[in-house]
């Protein structure tokens, strides 16, 4: 399942996805910016949402277990954009 | 034929945010954004009125109105008779209009040339507070807003995906969730 938000000022804001990236570039000009960085650490793999100012999710012991955190997390906190640098 | 497993496949490896500045282009998805909204499309009308075609020639004419600077100076030197006239046919020029129910003025949708349009009314004055109310603000949130759900939905639709669910949330947000198909 694929969330997409169309908040009150009509901009649209989903975790990309390149199944619907056609769709969206129907839609005007799109900006896409990455949401986090997950990285191994001494202990485990790390979710850093820094980027989106979220928090650091981790340790996981698969790659794969920080990825599905990372992006529930985006989920169900409404999709933040990212800060520009 | 619909992948139904792509959207959990695809969930394994994403980690950016896509942002979408969303462009009036489908006549289509307006005259939906509309209907949601309860305002009536006037297709075809060339002219939409507001303050503007009462253009009186106490305020200087604005920056930006016209093409060129030059053509804002040109307009800026006539005679007051000849700059009223050129001014009430150049504001309240439209290439499809929209009426909102108690409102005095109008909506003026603006081909821009490229296949997208503007959207133009008088929010200034009493006659457009109406249209400002039932818009959400000048630069039509609302309008906008329920014009990319009905383009998204169009278009997603378009490309073999399925619309799951809509909600409306209470942050004034709309989510919709989509199952991948072909694309």
């Amino acid at each position: 399942m694929h969330e997409v938000i169309i908040d009150s000022a009509g901009r649209i804001r989903t975790v990309y996805s390149d199944a619907f990236a056609p769709t969206l570039a129907k839609l005007g000009a799109v900006s896409i910016a990455r949401a986090s960085h997950v990285e191994p650490g001494p202990d485990g793999w790390y979710a850093d949402l820094s980027p989106v100012a979220g928090p650091l999710l981790g340790p996981f012991a698969l790659r794969a277990e920080a990825l599905a955190a990372e992006v529930k997390w985006l989920l169900d906190n409404g999709t933040p954009i990212p800060e520009r640098n | 034929m619909i992948d139904y497993g792509r959207a959990e496949k695809e969930g394994s490896h994403i980690s950016h945010v896509a942002t979408v500045d969303v462009r009036v282009t489908d006549l289509e998805a307006m005259k939906e954004a509309c209907a949601a909204l309860g305002l009536k499309f006037m297709e075809g009308q060339k002219t939409f009125r507001g303050y503007a075609s009462g253009w009186v020639d106490d305020s200087p004419v604005p920056d930006g109105l016209f093409e060129t600077a030059e053509e804002t100076a040109r307009v800026r030197a006539m005679s007051k008779a000849d700059r009223i006239k050129i001014m009430n046919a150049t504001l309240s020029k439209c290439d499809h209009a929209i009426r909102v129910p108690g409102a005095e003025y109008e909506i003026g949708i603006k081909s821009r040339g490229d296949g997208s349009y503007s959207v133009s009314f008088d929010w200034y004055s009493s006659g457009g507070r109406a249209i400002l109310t039932a818009l959400g603000g000048e630069k039509a949130p609302k309008l906008v807003q329920e014009y990319a759900n009905a383009k998204l939905k169009s278009e997603a639709r378009r490309y073999g995906h399925i619309i799951e669910s809509e909600e409306r949330m209470a942050d004034g947000s709309i989510k919709l969730r989509l199952l991948a198909g072909r694309y």
